[in-house]
C-alpha cells in the first residue's frame, strides 16, 4: 500500500508539475525578456522538478518550490553571463528607450521593457507577486530574502513603473480632448 | 518622498496585494473613503498591477512536453550491464492499473492497449510462473520485432517471483534472453535489486543472465520510469 500511496501522490506532483508550466514562463520571460531563454529556464525547471520532486513533502508548496527553482536556474544563467555582479542589485536590461514611441498599442511591450530595466532583484520580486500570484511571505522564501526586503522592492520596482506609465500617458496623444475653446 | 508617504504607500500596496489584516484593510478603506489623494494613489498602483499583469496574460509556455530524466541511452557498454527481467511489487502494479494483477484476460489487454506512438514500455511480472514467463518473452519479442523501426525501448522488470525469470538457477529461459539482448540493443531487463537480496539471505543462488540489471529496487526504478512518461505492462 505503501508503493501505491508513493505512486499517487507522484502523479499528482507530475500533473501541479505540468500545470505550473505557463506560470513559470511568464514569470521568466518577464525576467529574461527572451522567449527562447524563457523556455529554456522554464525546461530546466521542470526538469529539476521532476527530479527532486520528492524533496517536496507538501504537494501545496510544489508551486513555490518550482519557483525557487526556476529563480536558481535564472542567477546561475547570470552568473554565467557575467560571473562577477551582485546578482540582486543588477541591471541587465536592454538599452531600449522605455518611453520610445509608445501609442497605446504599444503600452504591452513599454512594460514588458519597463520591467526589464528593473534591477533583477526588484523584477523578481513584482512578478513573482503580480504574475506569479505569490503572497510576500512566499516571495520571501521563493527568493530567500526577508519579508521587508520583498515589500521595499515591490514599493521600488512600483515606483518605476508607475513613472514610466505616467510618462507614456503624458507624451501619448492625447485622442480623448476633441473640444476646443471656441467663441 | 516623505517618510509618513512612503509608509502610507506601502500599506497601499499590501492593500492592493491583499496582504492585509482584517483590521488593517478597514483602516485602509476608510482612509480611501474620506481622501481623494488616497484614492488616487490606490487606482495608480492597481493600474500599475493590472497591467503588468495584462502584458504577460497571453503567453504560453512554446515546448509542451515535459523534459525526459535520466534518458537511458543504448551503447554498448550499458547494453551490456543491461539484461533481464526483476520485476516489481505485484501491489504496486495492481494498484496503479487499477485491475487485477492475475487476471490473464488483463494483461493481454493492457498489452494490447498499447498506443502506437508509445516508444518506452515497461513489461512487469512480479510472480514466478513458466506461463508468464513463456508469455512475457513472447510479448517482449513482439513489440521489439514489431515496433524497433519506431525506436521503441523496452524494459523487462522483474521482482519477487518474477525474479527467476531471469536466476540462472531457475529459468528455464536463459537462452531465450540472451538472444534478446544480443538481437535487440533496445531491450533491457532488470532484476530488483532488493528481492535479489533477500532471496540471498535466505541462502537461494542469485546469479543472473549475463547483462541483466541489478543494481536498482525495482519499484524505484518503475516509478522513476512512469514518472518519466513510460507505459507500464503487467504480465
Amino acid at each position: 500500500m505503501e508503493l501505491i500511496r508513493r505512486l499517487l501522490i507522484n502523479r499528482d506532483l507530475i500533473k501541479t508539475i505540468a500545470d505550473n508550466r505557463d506560470r513559470l514562463y511568464r514569470v521568466a520571460l518577464a525576467w529574461c525578456g527572451d522567449a527562447a531563454l524563457a523556455d529554456d529556464l522554464v525546461q530546466e525547471t521542470m526538469a529539476i522538478s521532476l527530479q527532486h520532486h520528492a524533496q517536496v513533502r507538501n504537494p501545496g508548496c510544489m508551486k513555490a518550490w518550482m519557483h525557487s527553482v526556476l529563480s536558481n536556474c535564472w542567477k546561475k544563467h547570470l552568473r554565467q553571463m557575467r560571473p562577477d555582479m551582485d546578482i540582486d542589485d543588477a541591471d541587465l536590461a536592454s538599452d531600449h528607450d522605455v518611453e520610445a514611441a509608445c501609442s497605446e498599442q504599444e503600452i504591452v511591450e513599454c512594460v514588458r521593457r519597463a520591467i526589464l530595466k528593473l534591477p533583477v532583484g526588484q523584477r523578481q520580486t513584482l512578478t513573482l507577486v503580480d504574475l506569479g500570484g505569490f503572497s510576500y511571505a512566499e516571495v520571501a522564501d521563493t527568493l530567500d530574502i526577508p519579508i521587508g526586503t520583498v515589500m521595499s522592492r515591490l514599493y521600488a520596482a512600483r515606483q518605476t513603473l508607475q513613472k514610466m506609465l505616467t510618462r507614456i500617458r503624458s507624451s501619448a496623444p492625447d485622442n480623448t480632448r476633441f473640444l476646443r475653446r471656441v467663441k | 518622498m516623505s517618510h509618513s508617504k512612503q509608509s502610507n504607500d506601502r500599506m497601499l500596496h499590501a492593500y492592493v496585494d491583499r496582504e492585509l489584516s482584517s483590521d488593517e484593510k478597514q483602516t485602509v478603506l476608510s482612509q480611501l473613503e474620506s481622501d481623494e489623494q488616497w484614492r488616487a494613489r490606490a487606482c495608480d498602483l492597481q493600474r500599475t498591477k493590472e497591467w503588468v499583469q495584462f502584458s504577460f496574460e497571453n503567453e504560453m509556455a512554446p515546448t509542451r512536453t515535459l523534459p525526459r530524466i535520466n534518458h537511458f541511452t543504448w551503447t554498448g557498454r550499458t547494453i551490456r550491464l543491461a539484461a533481464s527481467v526483476a520485476l516489481s511489487a505485484t501491489v504496486f502494479v495492481a494498484g496503479w492499473v487499477g485491475h487485477g494483477l492475475h487476471e490473464e484476460h488483463n494483461a493481454q489487454a493492457t498489452l494490447e492497449d498499447i498506443a502506437p506512438e508509445s516508444r518506452h514500455v515497461i513489461l512487469h511480472i512480479g510472480e514466478s510462473s513458466e506461463a508468464r514467463f513463456a508469455q512475457l518473452l513472447k510479448k517482449t519479442e513482439k513489440l521489439l520485432s514489431e515496433y524497433s523501426a519506431r525506436g521503441i525501448e523496452v524494459e523487462v522488470v522483474t521482482n519477487a517471483g518474477g525474479i527467476d525469470l531471469v536466476r540462472t538457477a531457475a529459468s528455464q529461459h536463459i537462452d531465450d534472453i540472451k538472444r534478446l539482448i544480443s538481437h535487440y540493443p533496445n531491450v533491457r531487463f532488470i532484476a530488483c535489486a532488493r528481492g535479489l537480496e533477500r532471496l540471498r539471505k535466505s541462502g537461494q543462488d542469485v546469479s543472473v543472465v549475463d547483462g541483466v540489471y541489478t543494481g536498482e529496487a525495482a519499484a524505484d526504478h518503475l516509478i522513476q520510469r512512469l514518472t518519466e512518461g513510460w507505459t507500464l505492462v503487467t504480465i
